[in-house]
């Protein structure tokens, strides 16, 4: 009897710890439809590294007074969007996930429909493959791009003219002969360098040299469509860099972007395919030595000929589970229209945005370095969906790295690759 | 009576519900969503009890044996390392008799950073063109070439179970330490008395002596190598969340697995039947230690 009311007690503490987790999303009143209330957005990373979406954020909070928008940021969108499903709540209405994680979080209905973000005059602004990666098997879309990070190929013109080479190279042929040309590890100097990080670097990258080799990740049913000539002469190309011609450094599998960036900007490497973002970083950081050397072209060509490139994408999402969908839109609607573009290719160096007719204004043309190699990039490259996308990057990043460490044969992994994505569906 | 025992259980009442929340109700919660099939109904999880059908999954899942097999190599190779170190650095820290609080605190340095900052110093150390390991051994002409320290498969899991072994020698060399000074000078005398050698008073009087505490050292690093994570992500993984235990899958303890099927692939039941065989692990390795120890010290 005694126990009772601590029972009770305890009882109760753990009724009101059972409710919802998440921070509740404030409707204030605020009608079905109408744009208003309060909304959390899920920015990816620091703030800090992000100008020009704080600057486009203030301007939103300008322009929609009715709406409060807690900013929140946080370096692991996908833990954080996992944790969501599994624990439940509302814990953000929009956020910046790469894209490459989007695909799993539509098969499992936790992302909202944005097909009424993109009207025909919108839509025709983003060129065909650009919006493959954030549209679902149902058809919809489900992310508006923010910003992409499009890959160039990086040349020290100094490193190159020394060797006695006068443009950059255009094919993956060239890449060997100038990469030769130029390794001297003696001098620390190596020819060329990307980053395989075994993250969803090593799953961009091999697709940008599938793509450039002529073929594709999947087939429309999601099967593997890369255990062909095309992904042996790709996956091939990598590993003989690595490993035949040696002209990366042999760590090349542990280099992220910022490693690669690093290698390149202190001149240990003459030619690099990073990310748009070394311009900036070549250009301006103190220790950065091809200040005054900086090549940008556009990615060599492999067999295929075609100018390709995958395309990295974070884009802007709504939450099913969002208690205001109506602001989530509105808020993405104003963070990708033309001026919040032109903001990001001016403001935020390094990050980019899709559509052509932003990299056409005379403002951003005058501003913006190597605009017309990123912008013409941009164009060429493409991403691919995957419901099981997690599943696939992490198969063909374990895949990949057996055969760039050489405990499978191209041949081997690329088969062992293929069995183990037709298996998800 | 009765009302001395409601205040005593009012009193602990705040304690038993931060226990009964943050370590009761998840382990209740891991075990059900081991035998239970996940779905999603609106972005919600939703989960129905299946059986035991993710536990015999794991016999054939190949990722599974490889982690188990890495997890092995690092746990047993961690904790005997760390177990040899400690203990001859508790031993010369022992002798010391000048400067004796600034010598420890120089041992127990590598033990106060957080295993993340430890993880991401080394990543730089080991790094193949910038790193000071590699500088350093081409210097004093151990080593020809760079070495990728990470990125080669038979350096990457050895440079892990170094990390591994350089984080806790503090820990283990501060309780053996603690552990030597309980060791009456007494008997030292005795073996010196009788003839004997430094290396009789270590094994006929020291290791005896320092036998549970040895014990206690082996149990908790047992159990911290066999759920190990942070410092494997710093060195193997990346910032971009995907731990793929690079290069080549040499480096994928139980931990990172745990992670990639629950976070990156959604598979949560998976995951938590994973997470179950780590926990059972643990409880048989803390059982047998525990058994192990003298009833009385």
């Amino acid at each position: 009897m005694t126990r009772l009311p601590l029972v009770a007690a305890l009882a109760s503490i753990l009724c009101a710890c059972g409710g919802d987790p998440g921070q509740p999303t404030a409707l204030d009143g605020i009608a079905d439809g109408e744009v208003g209330g309060s909304i959390t957005f899920l920015n990816n990373g620091p703030f800090a590294y992000d100008p020009a979406t704080v600057i486009n954020m203030d301007r939103f909070d300008a322009a929609h007074p009715e709406v409060s928008v807690s900013r929140v940021e946080d370096n692991d969108i996908l833990a954080r969007l996992a944790t969501l499903v599994a624990g439940g709540g509302e814990d953000f209405d929009v956020a910046e996930p790469s894209a490459v994680n989007v695909p799993q979080f539509i098969d499992i209905a936790a992302l909202m429909p944005l097909d009424d973000l993109f009207p025909p005059e919108e839509m025709a602004r983003y060129p065909k493959g650009t919006l493959d990666a954030v549209t679902g098997r149902d058809g919809h879309i489900y992310g508006k791009p923010h910003y992409v990070l499009p890959q160039v190929l990086l040349y020290n013109k100094r490193l190159l003219a020394e060797a006695g080479f006068d443009r950059p190279p255009e094919t993956w042929e060239e890449i060997v002969a100038y990469g030769k040309a130029l390794t001297h590890p003696e001098k620390d100097q190596w020819g060329y360098a990307f980053g395989l990080a075994p993250n969803r670097d090593t799953y961009h990258i091999f697709a940008s040299y599938l793509y450039q080799a002529g073929a594709t990740l999947f087939h429309e049913d999601y099967t593997a469509a890369f255990n062909n000539d095309a992904g042996r002469q790709a996956l091939q190309f990598m590993v003989d860099v690595l490993n035949t011609h040696k002209i990366a450094p042999a760590g090349i599998t542990t280099y992220d972007g910022d490693a690669v960036q690093d290698l390149f900007i202190r001149g240990n490497a003459a030619m690099v395919q990073n990310w748009g973002y070394t311009i900036d970083r070549a250009l301006n950081r103190e220790e950065s030595v091809v200040r005054d050397d900086l090549g940008v072209a556009l990615l060599p060509v492999g067999p295929s000929g075609e100018l390709s490139g995958y395309l990295v994408m974070f884009p802007l999402v709504a939450t099913s589970s969002t208690r205001n969908p109506a602001t989530a839109k509105a808020f993405i609607d104003f963070m990708t229209d033309a001026e919040s573009q032109k903001r990001m290719l001016i403001d935020e160096p390094g990050n980019a945005v899709v559509p052509p007719d932003i990299f056409a204004l005379p403002e951003v043309r005058e501003r913006v370095p190597f605009a017309s190699e990123i912008g013409t990039m941009i164009e060429a490259s493409r991403a691919e969906y995957h419901p099981k996308s997690g599943q696939v990057v992490t198969i063909l990043v374990e895949e990949v790295h057996a055969a760039m460490a050489m405990t499978k044969s191209v041949e081997q992994a690329l088969a062992n690759a293929e069995a183990r994505v037709n298996q998800l569906m | 009576m009765a009302r001395n025992r409601l205040y005593a259980y009012s009193f602990i009442s705040p304690a038993l519900f931060v226990v009964l929340a943050i370590v009761v109700y998840p382990v209740f919660f891991l075990l059900q969503l081991s035998v239970s099939e996940v779905s999603f109904v609106q972005a919600r999880m939703a989960t129905t009890l299946s059986g035991f059908n993710h536990f015999s999954d794991l016999v054939s899942d190949g990722a599974f044996l490889n982690s188990a097999y890495r997890t092995g190599i690092f746990t047993v190779s961690s904790v005997f390392l760390s177990l040899i170190a400690g203990l001859g650095v508790a031993l010369a820290v022992n002798k010391v008799r000048k400067g004796v609080t600034l010598v420890r605190l120089a041992v127990l340095l590598p033990w106060l950073l957080p295993p993340v900052v430890s993880g991401l110093i080394w990543r730089w150390m080991f790094h193949d063109q910038f790193g000071l390991v590699n500088w350093i051994l081409m210097n004093v002409g151990l080593l020809q070439n760079r070495q990728p320290w990470m990125a080669d498969v038979a350096t990457a899991m050895p440079s892990v179970i170094w990390v591994d072994v350089w984080i806790h020698i503090p820990f283990v060399a501060i309780i053996l330490l603690a552990g030597l000074q309980t060791i009456p000078d007494e008997l030292y005398e005795a073996v010196r008395v009788d003839g004997g050698s430094s290396l009789h008073s270590f094994w006929h009087v020291t290791l005896p002596l320092l036998r549970p505490y040895l014990l206690v050292v082996l149990l908790i690093r047992a159990i911290f190598a066999l759920r190990v994570f942070d410092i494997v992500v710093m060195l193997a993984g990346s910032k971009f969340g995907s731990v793929a235990g690079a290069p080549a899958g040499t480096t994928q303890v139980f931990g990172l697995l745990i992670w990639q099927r629950a976070i990156e692939h959604l598979k949560f039941a998976e995951s938590a039947a994973i997470a179950v065989v780590v926990l059972v692990l643990t409880f048989i390795v803390s059982f047998f230690s525990i058994k192990m120890l003298p009833s009385k010290t």
